[in-house]
C-alpha cells in the first residue's frame, strides 16, 4: 500500500535545518521535562519518556482528566506548559499545524471513548485514515488491506453498520483497526479500558498485543513491531501481561517505573499503594 | 461617585468592544484559514474530500429544489398578480419588465434563496459540526492527520457555493415560468410580450450580480455555520446555541452583503 508520508529525504531536511535531532530510528517517542497542568490541577511536573519500536510503555496516572490529556499533548493535539517532544525524531513543538498533522499519519491514536465518526459505517471508520492519505489510484489496495484488517479485528458482519449500532467494547475494536490501518510506528492508546468490563478488556488487549492466532500466523495484518504508549487512570492487571514498562506518575512526578512483573515481585506493596485510584482486574 | 460609575460604564463597553473586535478577527482568521486551504491544495490534494463535497452538493442542492421551487413560485406569482392588476388599469402593464428584473432578478432571488440554504444548509451544518467537536470526532480527525479544514470546511464550502450560485439561476428560472403563468391569467398577457417585457430591462450586469450574490452568500452560509460549529466548547447545550448565532448572523450577513453589492452596481 503507497501511503505517503514524511518522507526520509524530509526528514533529513528538517534535520538540517534544526528542527529535529538526529535520533536512532528505533526512538519514536520522546520527551522531556514534559510539564502539564490542567487548569490549577498539576498533571505532569517534568516528565521524561523514551518509547523504542517493539516496546509496551504504560503511563499510570492518578486523574481522568490526566489519562486523556497526556497522550493528546504528546501527539502535539493539545499543547504542553514546557518541555520537548519528539516523534520518530522530529520535534513537534515548533512544527506548523499543517506538520503536525503530515507527522501524526505515522501514529495511530486509540481514543478512551473510540473516538469513531457517527456518520460513517464500520468499514469507513476503519478506512478513513488510509483513504483520505493516499492516492485515488491506490484506493483498491487500501479496500483490501481494510477488508483483511476488519476480519482479522472480528468486525466482518458489522462492517457496514454506524457505531451507534454498536456496543462500546466492538467500537474499540474498530478504533483499533482504524489506529492499526496506516501501519504507524508508534501506537497511543488513551485509556483503552475505560467503558469497557474485565472480559471485553481482556479481549481488547489480546486483540492488540497478544501471538497472532494460528490462521494468521502467516498473513497477520497488525503493524509490525509498533512503539506503543498506554495512558490509564489507576492499574489494571491485565495491561500487567503485555506491558514492558510502567510509569506511575503521582503528584505529577515518576513514583515507579520498571518492568511490572518486578514491581509485582517487590512483594507487600501492592502497586494500588502507590496510587490512590481505581483498581480494575 | 457619579464620575466613577462613567468610568465603570465606559470600561464595561470598552472590554465589549475589544470582545466584539476580536470575535470578528477570529472570524476573519478562520475564512483566511479555510481559503489557505485553497493555496495548499496541490499537496493536499481532493482525494477523499470528493464525497463529502458530492454529499454536500446533493443536500444544499439537489433537496432543496422542491421548497425554492414553491418559494419562487408564490412570491413570483404575488408580486406578478399585485402589480399585473394595479399596472392594468392604467395600460402600464409593460412595468411587469422592470418590476420581474429589478425586484425578482436582482434583490429577492438571491435574498430568498439565501434563505432557504440558511434555513436547509446553514442550520445543517452548524448543528453537524458542533456535535462533531462535542463527540470529539473533530479532534480524532487530528489524530489521524487529517485537516479539519480540508476534510470538513473545504468540500463544505465548494458545495454550498457551487450550489448557491446554481440554486439562484434555479430561482430565477422558476420565476419566469411562474411568472409569466400568472400573467397569462391576470391580463391575458402573450408569453412573446411578457418576455420582450423583460429582456428589455435585462442588463449584463444583472449576469454579473445574480453570479457574484450566489458566490458571496455561498461563501457566508458555508463558513460563518463552519465557524459557530467548530468553535463549540464541548457541551451538547451549546449545540443549538452555536445553530442560532450561525442563523442570525449568516442572516443578517447576507443582507448587509446584497445591500452592497446592489449599491455598488446599479447606483
Amino acid at each position: 500500500m503507497d501511503v505517503p508520508m514524511v518522507t526520509q529525504a524530509e526528514r533529513f531536511d528538517e534535520v538540517r535545518d534544526g528542527e529535529a535531532s538526529p535520533h536512532p530510528a528505533e526512538m519514536v517517542l520522546r520527551c522531556q521535562g514534559l510539564r502539564v497542568r490542567h487548569n490549577e490541577e498539576i498533571i505532569l511536573v517534568g516528565l521524561d519518556l523514551e518509547v523504542s519500536r517493539g516496546e509496551v510503555v504504560v503511563l499510570v496516572v492518578e486523574s481522568e482528566w490526566a489519562a486523556r490529556l497526556i497522550p493528546r499533548i504528546l501527539i502535539g493535539v493539545e499543547s504542553a506548559e514546557g518541555g520537548e517532544i519528539e516523534i520518530n525524531g522530529i520535534s513537534i513543538l515548533r512544527l506548523s499545524e499543517h506538520r503536525k498533522l503530515q507527522l501524526r499519519r505515522d501514529v495511530g491514536y486509540l481514543f478512551h471513548n473510540s473516538g469513531l465518526i457517527y456518520n460513517l459505517t464500520v468499514w469507513y471508520n476503519v478506512a478513513l485514515p488510509a483513504l483520505y492519505h493516499t492516492r485515488f489510484k491506490d484506493i483498491q489496495g487500501v479496500g483490501e488491506y481494510v477488508n483483511v484488517l476488519i476480519d482479522r479485528c472480528g468486525l466482518s458482519r458489522w462492517s457496514s453498520l454506524r457505531p451507534a449500532a454498536l456496543d462500546e467494547s466492538t467500537c474499540k475494536k474498530v478504533a483499533l483497526a482504524r489506529a492499526w490501518v496506516m501501519s504507524p510506528a508508534l501506537l497511543v492508546f488513551e485509556d483503552p479500558l475505560m467503558n469497557i468490563d474485565t472480559g471485553s478488556g481482556s479481549d481488547l488487549l489480546d486483540l492488540a498485543f497478544g501471538p497472532s492466532p494460528p490462521e494468521w500466523e502467516d498473513r497477520d495484518p497488525r503493524p509490525p513491531n509498533p512503539g506503543v504508549l498506554i495512558t490509564s487512570q489507576g492499574l489494571h492487571e491485565g495491561l500487567f501481561r503485555y506491558v514492558d514498562r510502567m510509569i506511575i506518575i503521582k503528584e505529577g512526578e515518576v513514583a515507579f517505573t520498571g518492568d511490572p512483573k518486578e514491581f509485582d515481585r517487590r512483594g507487600k506493596t501492592h502497586p494500588g499503594d502507590l496510587i490512590n485510584t481505581r483498581e480494575a482486574f | 461617585m457619579q464620575q466613577s460609575s462613567v468610568f465603570t460604564l465606559l470600561g464595561r463597553l470598552g472590554a465589549r468592544a475589544r470582545l466584539s473586535v476580536q470575535i470578528i478577527s477570529s472570524k476573519i482568521r478562520f475564512a483566511f484559514q479555510a481559503a489557505g486551504v485553497m493555496f495548499r491544495l496541490r499537496s493536499l490534494g481532493i482525494g477523499y474530500t470528493w464525497r463529502v463535497i458530492l454529499n454536500q452538493l446533493k443536500f444544499t442542492g439537489l433537496y432543496a429544489l422542491p421548497f425554492l421551487t414553491f418559494v419562487s413560485a408564490v412570491s413570483t406569482a404575488l408580486i406578478i398578480i399585485q402589480v399585473l392588476n394595479q399596472a392594468s388599469k392604467v395600460g402600464f402593464e409593460a412595468i411587469i419588465g422592470t418590476v420581474f428584473v429589478v425586484a425578482l432578478v436582482r434583490e429577492l432571488g438571491p435574498l430568498l434563496t439565501a434563505v432557504v440554504v440558511i434555513g436547509r444548509s446553514g442550520t445543517a451544518i452548524a448543528a453537524e459540526l458542533s456535535t462533531n467537536r462535542v463527540w470529539e470526532e473533530i479532534t480524532a480527525l487530528e489524530t489521524m492527520g487529517i485537516d479539519p479544514l480540508h476534510y470538513v470546511v473545504f468540500p463544505r464550502f465548494v458545495g454550498v457555493t457551487l450550489a448557491t450560485m446554481c440554486l439562484v439561476v434555479y430561482f430565477d428560472v422558476v420565476a419566469l415560468i411562474f411568472g409569466y403563468v400568472s400573467a397569462r391569467l391576470t391580463t391575458g398577457m402573450t408569453a412573446g410580450t411578457f418576455l420582450r417585457y423583460i429582456i428589455d430591462q435585462f442588463t449584463m450586469a444583472d449576469f454579473y450580480v445574480t453570479g457574484l450574490k450566489g458566490f458571496l452568500f455561498g461563501t457566508i452560509i458555508s463558513l460563518l455555520p463552519a465557524f459557530h460549529g467548530l468553535v463549540v466548547p464541548g457541551a451538547p447545550t451549546d449545540v443549538p446555541k452555536a445553530t442560532t448565532r450561525a442563523v442570525v448572523e449568516c442572516l443578517a450577513l447576507v443582507f448587509l452583503v446584497s445591500g452592497i453589492v446592489s449599491a455598488i452596481f446599479y447606483y
